[in-house]
């Protein structure tokens, strides 16, 4: 039949047709859909597969390189509990700036007051 | 009852469901199956024809498979095979395609499963025969809608001049204040846009749903991901869907809007196959 031609048995091809598609996210489609979609008819074996998201960021990690995860801004399980030393660094960062404004704006108040006290005279 | 149709060491992994009629007037050639050497299956019961295969109770047991699904590089390969089975399956046939690991442990339990959604399984043949699936996801480049918020309001315009005239100190916490003000303000714009963009396209569909968007982290993109949402359409519908959709892309990419557009498909209607009366919209475009 002409329409069987079409069918590789074989084939690796990429299982989705896309319109236009930037390929990053085919992987995770395939198995956000197949994992979590589709009809649920209750077989006889109950599986229990972990958040789609979660899994999907794990196999992320086996196809891509440590560094290529690392462009994407995947490099929490380096630094667990917190997700990124980067976020930390900021946090802290945020705190000196926070003190020393509080110092400054100290500073700045005592005179102002100075000067109204002064005008006041 | 003994169960004699299979070997008592394998299960019945069950793929989809087809129409008998278009089977058997367009059958599919010899596949493999998720665990080969053995081969796909079409199974007719009367007007429903289950696709199956058989698989090891070593492997597909509900204790074994539950550890096997924790292997991230076995579960791809056969998602994968799960998913490329089911576009075989949906250039050819009306599909009902079901969740991966889908297994029955013995023939008896598989034929009054058939049995008893029968009904059912006939009027999703009805519902989906001739429609498509398609996924949009919608990303947004926030800083660039931040900036625009910054540049062309007048209301950030006068509290910029505010802020000027203030101590440096206070300027600091205005600053960061207005800051978050052209945040929100931005955030605003994505939300309404892709609101709008989905109330439009779900008026050429025969049924939507919005799925969650998802974190940078999973997209590996630097614009947030603002619309995750599926259409199922028929062939007007899925014409005027691809045209729209594409007509914003273009103008989108013409006047640097900060909105990318990504249009996959076509897919099995797996979000909108549920026995449960699905495919009534769960409202949260945008979010």
């Amino acid at each position: 039949m002409a329409s069987n031609d079409r069918h590789h048995p074989a084939s690796n091809r990429p299982a989705q047709v896309n319109a236009s598609n930037s390929g990053s996210s085919s992987l995770v489609d395939v198995l956000e859909t197949v994992l979590d979609k589709g009809v649920v008819i209750a077989g006889d074996i109950k599986l229990n597969i972990a958040e789609v998201e979660l899994l999907t960021i794990k196999i992320r990690l086996l196809v891509a390189s440590v560094d290529k995860a690392e462009e994407m801004g995947i490099d929490w399980w380096r630094h667990d509990p917190h997700y990124s030393s980067q976020a930390m660094e900021v946090v802290q960062e945020n705190k000196a700036l926070h003190e020393r404004i509080r110092q400054l704006e100290e500073a700045n108040g005592t005179q102002q007051e100075e000067e109204t006290e002064e005008s006041n005279k | 009852m003994e169960d004699t149709a299979q070997e008592s060491n394998q299960l019945i992994y069950l793929y989809a469901f087809v129409p008998s009629g278009q089977f058997t007037d367009n059958p599919m050639p010899e596949l493999e199956g998720i665990e080969p050497p053995e081969m796909i299956q079409y199974e007719v019961h009367g007007d429903i024809t289950a696709v199956t295969c058989r698989v090891p109770e070593d492997v597909y047991s509900e204790a074994k498979l539950q550890r096997k699904v924790e292997d991230m590089q076995w579960l791809q390969v056969k998602a994968f095979h799960h998913h490329e089975l089911m576009n075989k399956l949906h250039e050819n046939y009306t599909v009902i395609p079901l969740k991966f690991g889908t297994i029955f442990e013995t023939e008896k339990t598989f034929q009054a499963m058939i049995a008893e959604k029968k009904t059912t399984i006939m009027e999703q043949f009805q519902r989906l025969s001739d429609k498509e699936e398609w996924n949009l996801k919608v990303y947004a480049a926030k800083d660039k809608f931040m900036n625009n918020v910054v540049e062309n309001s007048e209301e950030m315009e006068q509290k910029k001049a505010d802020i000027e005239a203030m101590p440096k100190g206070r300027q600091f916490f205005e600053k960061k204040k207005l800051a978050n003000f052209a945040e929100e303000k931005a955030i605003e714009k994505i939300r309404d846009y892709c609101q709008e963009l989905h109330d439009h396209l779900k008026s050429l569909s025969e049924a939507t749903d919005v799925k969650k968007n998802w974190e940078r982290k999973v997209t590996g993109r630097d614009e947030d991901m603002s619309l995750n949402s599926v259409y199922l359409v028929n062939a007007d519908g899925k014409k005027a869907l691809l045209d729209y959709v594409e007509a914003e892309k273009q103008y989108a990419e013409d006047h640097d809007t900060g909105f990318y557009f990504e249009m996959t498909g076509p897919w099995p209607s797996y979000h909108f196959s549920d026995f449960a009366a699905k495919g009534e919209e769960k409202d949260n475009a945008g979010r």
